[in-house]
């Protein structure tokens, strides 16, 4: 194809309306995320978390993987959200299995895939695969004593002095309402900036890959129980759409792609896409977003050809 | 002081973004990016956006002097009192979207995106209930580009289809492969956002094709055929009448 000015322009729209789509639907779930953080850091005691969470890290993990229940978030919401919980005091474990499972077990994702699927394999598949990856990830990362080594130091919770955010530091619960409200749009307006970069710098990026690089590339190739399961799985992550609808993008591959496939798209784009990783690198040292990716990509493989080779859904 | 030039830059920024998301909506410019069920989220969008600019607001009219800050800085994050120094790359890209919605000519995704989204790609389309049956039941001057390509895609003899009256709306794409007075009649589907779309479109003949430039918007009338393209069935229509249109308030089809 001749390259020229007017061709460079139209990829120019085209890249402008692929990155602008992807930043005005993302956007306002961000600052749900950034907005319920806020909350919880100015209305959320330390006690009670550590009441509601199990200190041994295992139980911490399950807890931390249906907390997705509680706070109904999708998957950038969820990462300022979980900072925020991990700050106040939650296990590394249930702070990595809620990062993992909650962008698809919350009620919002839930009545989307049901109204999608309907009630059988795709839908309990896609629930249980989540819950396992992210308890059994959680679990992994349950081992580590010191989490000063995996987390960044914005992240860490009051205890280990990374952070004089404390908070001992909070205004008294006596404050003003109206003090206390500001502080959380203060929490939530910063937050939104500090995510917000890596959400713009996600975008682009999907944005410039959606522009140049043909999708009939990945979706020539939507047969066989392994080929089909990496296509899906690679385009969940090219595709960076939300966790909320993408059930509605996997129905349009129902057809042509395998049911492990699916499921595999459907499980690990919500953990891991272009936006996401980008956004934990700003809680997470870089080993530890690595094993964030792996752990879940690799079980997510797994449990996609399994299905296709083993079960008849 | 950079904490409170970063307050006011916040306030600008977050009130710019709840500006241009009302003023996408108002002008109806949003379609052009999501699929129209997201509408209450944008709404929602531009009112948290304008909240957090008046939480920005009240922190840089109050001052950071709610905290005492004697302790070194050795890392750049955010806390909640703000940045030990300005933060030039965080403002940059929190402002790069804001920039191109007000700088790029807002404009829906056309022919030069099909290469890279694909046309009429080998998924049926069977979201949200519009089965086989459901776009059979459509008279055919009632169905889209959409409906068309559906029923094709299920019927298991096209041949039924033959000489039923078609009446679509779509713009022109061309490619390689075709005849002089031939071109594809083209929507984008869009089940979220504009990164999801995908193009679906119909084959029309048309003795004075070659004067319409690509990207225009069409109404094509006329009789269907049932085709061969990219080795699946593709209605065809004999135009019996082609005009020029605007561009629909809504370009994408939502599936």
């Amino acid at each position: 194809m001749p390259l020229s000015w007017t061709a460079l322009a139209e990829q120019l729209g085209t890249f402008t309306t692929v990155f602008l789509g992807i930043f005005v639907e993302a956007a306002p779930f961000l600052m749900l995320g950034t907005l319920a953080s806020g909350l919880v850091e100015v209305f959320f005691n330390q006690n009670d978390l550590s009441r509601l969470v199990p200190r041994n890290p295992l139980g911490a993990a399950v807890v931390g993987s249906v907390m997705g229940l509680v706070f109904p978030v999708c998957e950038c919401g969820v990462v300022p959200l979980t900072r925020r919980l991990v700050r106040k005091g939650l296990p590394l474990s249930a702070g990595v299995a809620f990062l993992l499972a909650a962008p698809v077990f919350n009620p919002i994702v839930i009545a989307s895939t049901l109204a999608a699927f309907g009630p059988g394999p795709v839908l309990y598949g896609r629930l249980g695969l989540s819950l396992l990856i992210a308890v059994s990830t959680g679990a992994v990362f349950a081992f580590q004593r010191h989490p000063e080594r995996l987390l960044l130091a914005a992240s860490l919770p009051g205890v280990s002095g990374g952070s004089h955010d404390l908070p001992v530091a909070l205004p008294a619960p006596r404050a003003p309402l109206a003090s206390r409200l500001g502080r959380v749009l203060t929490i939530a307006v910063d937050e939104f900036f500090e995510m917000g970069r890596y959400l713009v710098m996600g975008g682009l990026l999907a944005a410039l890959m959606q522009t140049f690089l043909p999708q009939s590339v990945l979706l020539g190739v939507s047969a066989g129980p392994v080929v089909s399961v990496l296509v899906l799985v690679a385009l969940a992550v090219l595709l960076s759409i939300c966790s909320t609808v993408d059930a509605f993008i996997a129905l349009a591959f129902a057809g042509t792609f395998t049911t492990g496939s699916l499921l595999a798209f459907l499980v690990f784009g919500p953990m891991v896409d272009i936006k996401s990783t980008l956004m934990f690198l700003g809680v997470f040292k870089r080993r530890t977003v690595a094993y964030l990716i792996l752990l879940p990509l690799l079980m997510s493989l797994l449990a996609g050809i399994f299905i296709n080779l083993n079960t008849t859904w | 002081m950079a904490v409170r030039l970063y307050r006011f830059t916040q306030v600008l920024i977050m009130a710019a973004l709840g500006l241009l998301l009302t003023y996408k909506l108002w002008t109806g410019n949003i379609y052009f990016y999501i699929n129209e069920r997201f509408q209450p989220l944008i709404v929602f969008g531009a009112a948290a956006a304008l909240l957090l600019a008046a939480g920005a607001a009240w922190r840089w009219r109050r001052g950071e002097a709610a905290g005492d800050h004697a302790h070194d800085h050795d890392h750049d994050h955010d806390h909640d009192h703000g940045p030990a120094r300005f933060p030039v790359w965080t403002v940059a890209l929190v402002a790069l979207p804001i920039g191109l919605g007000l700088l790029v000519p807002a404009r829906p995704l056309g022919a030069s995106a099909i290469d890279s989204k694909g046309l009429n790609a080998p998924p049926p389309l069977t979201v949200s209930g519009g089965g086989p049956a459901t776009t059979l039941e459509i008279a055919p001057e009632q169905r889209t580009i959409l409906d068309w390509v559906r029923a094709f895609n299920y019927a298991e003899d096209t041949s039924v289809f033959t000489d039923q009256p078609a009446d679509v709306i779509g713009f022109v794409y061309r490619r390689a492969g075709l005849t002089p007075t031939q071109f594809l009649v083209t929507r984008f589907t869009v089940t979220c956002c504009a990164a999801d779309a995908s193009g679906v479109a119909l084959l029309v003949d048309w003795p004075d094709a070659g004067q319409l430039s690509e990207n225009v918007w069409v109404r094509v009338r006329g009789p269907v055929q049932a085709v061969e393209f990219d080795g699946r069935p593709l209605p065809l229509i004999a135009a019996a009448s082609v005009e020029i249109v605007d561009q629909p308030e809504h370009p994408y089809m939502y599936p």
